[in-house]
């Protein structure tokens, strides 16, 4: 996950990509590896030596896909959802908040299906850490072996334990207590966690809590704002997607009783006349356009492909509250 | 039997350390050093001021100069209070102390509102009064008192709303200063208050987000084209942190990074920054001769340098006014990166993998200048503060096939105001996000090997396309999805849409 290059070799770590939600995370077998789907069939062994990126088609010359390199938001989309998990907005917004970079020392928990692990471990390798605890067993293994097939395991330590409980002190890992820059929370009950999540931090630090409902969040910044946290704040952020297209748009061609001179001609003007050299060779493209006449009720219309764009109607309502506060304690 | 000796006193050495760890660790980094760039964050967010500690240790806070001296060696994220012409150190806790202990707030279950005067004519004071203490150099905390003791409101609010009275009071007669880092989110924070068209309206989360969909980390080769004095390029530096490679093609005569020196970064960091006039890629992409171009070194401002060109300075600069990215014809220096024009060309024929566009210019020629030099497979972000911008390039990498994962995106955030029992919303919110195109080169591989097949091949070819994201509406893909989801429902219960578990 954290190299990419040009050419496909036996044992890469790819996204085979026919739509956006039509994807495969794969290993690269030379050997055995096949990736069989409506869209054609592929042996993994026809891949290598190809141009990562570019379209690839299937054995039989029946369909295509893109075999791309694979990265933390293609993984957040593609893996096996072990748990509800961070979306790609969230998981942004956490890593630009918590201020994580190249060299931060992170801890996290639950694990849950590591979407966000993933993410962080991608921000802070190669000189970083992230430490993420679990207490659902199977979900801890199944994190570790995913961290090992995605080749971020070297920085990542998946611990079995209740952070609640037993908290995030590895003591047989030298430095690591006091030397946290950042803890993240996504638990039923993150209140329980901050005083563990004290124990590791150093000054400064920066901590932030996920939760769906409000009531969580009330305890949580209580706790924070008697722990001495600064900076507490709580936002909510939501994505909205633009479905853009060309489409095609009747005009009625009536008259305009706010300007003087009445125009017979539809009005099919603006960028049409324009054939400056400097014009991006897609705006002709439009131009070309089929632009049919039509009539309705013994009105004129025309009929032209637009450019048209809206938010798509199927969109995520709540995610999570994200709450962060800055450890600042006073002597 | 040596190997057993040494196993036993390593582990009883390790054991040792542990316990001790926490209060061994060097904390050294967590306190303000002479030289380092600060931000003065003046109020809670009033004001920001992005300065060096430096000699003369003087600043400008309100109309003031102010000896910040006292900083030195105290932790980040400190507070401080302007007293006289210093400042003094101040926690948190005494703050929150002087505000309890200027009056005892109401306890009254049944206080309310009603009777407030809407002239504000509550105030028994005149404005004359207030400016008279103020002169005379009162104290804070005793002009407060006096304005408390002759409002006639006052004793009748709720203890809420008196909390909120005491607040605007304190910030209006005391100053108070938090000394923070500068780090990506810091000065994103400090610029997009002060003015956010300098830095193109980029606002924190479309930055985040615009980071992550651009697949940052260390050790990425990325190409930047942006008019945001540097925040982009900078916060680009900081996640890579000395480890990776940032070609930057400025608009313009010379770069204009100057909030890269905000950050402080150690030459390391500097170094992966290679700015190059833009005109580079135009004359690359149309055959032209390009060893006509005059390439530039840039001269971040370095603390050391400093020192021993000016020792007698007479005001800490202001980085952000200042610009202090001197542009010098090159030199060859042995420290430095190689920005001659030759090895940048030689960097944008290996290709980036990453893309990122932050301008206030329209994308769309910028995108396409650009694209040839991004790898297949490398991902491509493009910031505009409008939409419709963005479809028209996302209208064109569509039809000619360039990318696939194609988005254009938007982001809606709020703010809650967590109190016990007054948990809602923030009443004001920043509605405008500004609009994210991204997606993932994927094109046509070079080598083409399309021709040489039969064109039978080649109608299946374009037959089967309709079948991807190229051709699949997403209201088409929106629809199969809640198919899908109406099963998952039925054998689940969701609540919200993530943390079943909670
Ligand atoms: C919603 S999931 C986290 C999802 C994760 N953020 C992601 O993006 O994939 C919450 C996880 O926390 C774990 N968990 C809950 N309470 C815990 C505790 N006290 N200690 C450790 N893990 C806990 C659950 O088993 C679950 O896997």
């Amino acid at each position: 996950m954290l190299s990419q290059k040009k050419i496909i070799e036996d044992g890469d770590r790819v996204v085979i990509y026919a739509g956006k939600d039509k994807m495969q995370v794969v290993t690269i077998d030379a050997k055995s590896g096949e990736y069989c789907s409506k869209f054609g069939n592929y042996k993994h062994k026809n891949l290598i030596g190809k141009e990562i990126g570019t379209k690839i088609q299937s054995d039989n010359n029946n369909g295509f896909v893109h075999v791309l390199s694979l990265t933390s938001e293609l993984w957040s989309i593609a893996l096996d959802h072990r748990t509800q998990i961070l979306f790609n907005l969230d998981i942004s917004t956490i890593i630009f908040n918590l201020e994580l970079k190249n060299g931060s020392k992170v801890v996290e928990s639950g694990t849950g299906s590591g979407s966000l692990s993933s993410s962080i471990a991608r921000t802070i390798a190669p000189n970083g850490h992230l430490y993420t605890f679990e207490f659902h067993e199977e979900r801890a293994e199944a994190a570790r072996k995913d961290f090992r097939d995605n080749r971020i395991d070297k920085h990542i330590t998946v611990t079995h334990r209740d952070a609640c409980k037993q908290g995030f002190r590895l003591d047989h890992i030298e430095g690591m207590v006091g030397s946290i820059d950042a803890v993240f929370l996504d638990l039923p009950s993150p209140w329980e966690a901050i005083d563990h999540a004290i124990a590791v931090m150093h000054e400064g630090a920066m901590l932030c809590s996920f939760s769906p409902c409000i009531e969580q969040v009330q305890n949580t910044c209580l706790k924070l704002a008697a722990s001495q946290f600064q900076e507490i704040t709580t936002i909510e952020v939501l994505i909205r997607t633009f479905d853009t297209r060309l489409q095609e748009f009747e005009e009625l061609n009536l008259s305009n009783p706010y300007t003087s001179t009445t125009t017979t001609t539809p009005p099919t003007t603006e960028t049409n006349t324009t054939t400056s050299t400097s014009e991006p060779k897609a705006k002709k493209k439009w131009n070309q356009n089929k632009r049919e006449t039509f009539e309705i009720g013994g009105i004129q219309g025309l009929k032209k492909d637009s450019l048209l764009s809206k938010p798509i109607s199927e969109a995520r309502g709540h995610t999570g509250y994200l709450t962060f506060a800055r450890w600042v304690p006073e002597n | 039997m040596e190997v057993d000796t040494t196993t036993t006193t390593t582990t009883t050495a390790t054991a040792t350390t542990t316990t001790t760890t926490k209060a061994t660790f060097d904390q050294s980094r967590f306190k303000i050093k002479d030289g380092d760039h600060v931000i003065l964050d003046i109020n809670d967010g009033e004001k920001y001021s992005v300065i060096q500690v430096r000699k003369p240790y003087k600043t400008k806070i309100g109309k003031q100069q102010i000896d910040i001296s006292s900083i030195i060696g105290e932790s980040f994220y400190s507070l401080f209070q302007v007293s006289g012409t210093g400042l003094k150190k101040v926690t948190q806790k005494e703050l929150e102390d002087a505000m309890n202990s200027l009056t005892e707030l109401n306890k009254s279950e049944d206080a309310n509102n009603s009777n407030l005067d809407q002239n504000h004519t509550a105030q028994k004071l005149s404005q004359q009064d207030i400016i008279d203490m103020k002169t005379k150099g009162t104290d804070s905390d005793v002009i407060i008192k006096t304005l408390i003791e002759n409002s006639a409101s006052f004793q009748s609010k709720t203890a809420y709303s008196q909390i909120k009275y005491l607040k605007k009071k304190l910030k209006k007669y005391k100053t108070i200063v938090k000394v923070v880092r500068p780090t990506l989110k810091s000065l994103t924070q400090a610029n997009y208050s002060k003015d956010p068209r300098k830095i193109c309206n980029l606002r924190f989360d479309t930055f985040g987000q615009l980071l992550t969909l651009a697949n940052i980390r260390s050790g990425q080769s990325v190409l930047t084209v942006e008019t945001t004095m540097g925040l982009v390029t900078g916060s680009i530096a900081e996640r890579m942190g000395s480890q990776g490679t940032i070609l930057n093609a400025y608009i313009g005569k010379g770069p204009s990074l100057s909030i890269v020196n905000s950050f402080g970064f150690p030459q390391e960091t500097l170094n992966t920054i290679y700015p190059f006039n833009l005109n580079v890629l135009d004359k690359l992409n149309s055959g032209q001769d390009v060893s006509t171009i005059t390439p530039v070194q840039v001269q971040f401002t370095k603390l050391k340098e400093e020192k021993d060109k000016n020792n007698s300075e007479t005001t800490a600069t202001t980085t952000t006014t200042t610009t202090t990215a001197v542009v010098e014809s090159i030199k060859t220096n042995n420290n430095r990166n190689d920005t001659s024009t030759e090895n940048i060309v030689r960097m944008v024929k290996e290709g980036v993998w990453s893309l990122v566009i932050v301008t206030h210019y329209s994308p769309l020629n910028i995108l396409l200048a650009c694209l040839p030099h991004l790898n297949n497979s490398g991902n491509f972000v493009v910031f505009c503060q409008y939409s419709q911008p963005l479809v028209e390039c996302h209208q064109f990498l569509h039809e000619n096939f360039l990318a696939v994962n194609l988005q254009i995106t938007e982001i809606w955030m709020r703010e809650q105001q967590v109190l016990p029992k007054r948990t809602h919303p923030m009443m004001g919110m920043d509605g405008a996000s500004g609009y994210l195109l991204s997606g993932i080169k994927a094109t046509k591989p070079k080598s083409n090997v399309v021709k040489s097949e039969s064109t039978a091949a080649a109608a299946i070819l374009v037959e089967s396309e309709p079948t991807t994201d190229n051709m699949d509406t997403a209201e088409e893909s929106a629809l199969k999805k809640r198919k899908r989801e109406d099963q998952v429902e039925s054998s689940s219960t969701p609540v919200s849409s993530t943390s079943s578990t909670q």
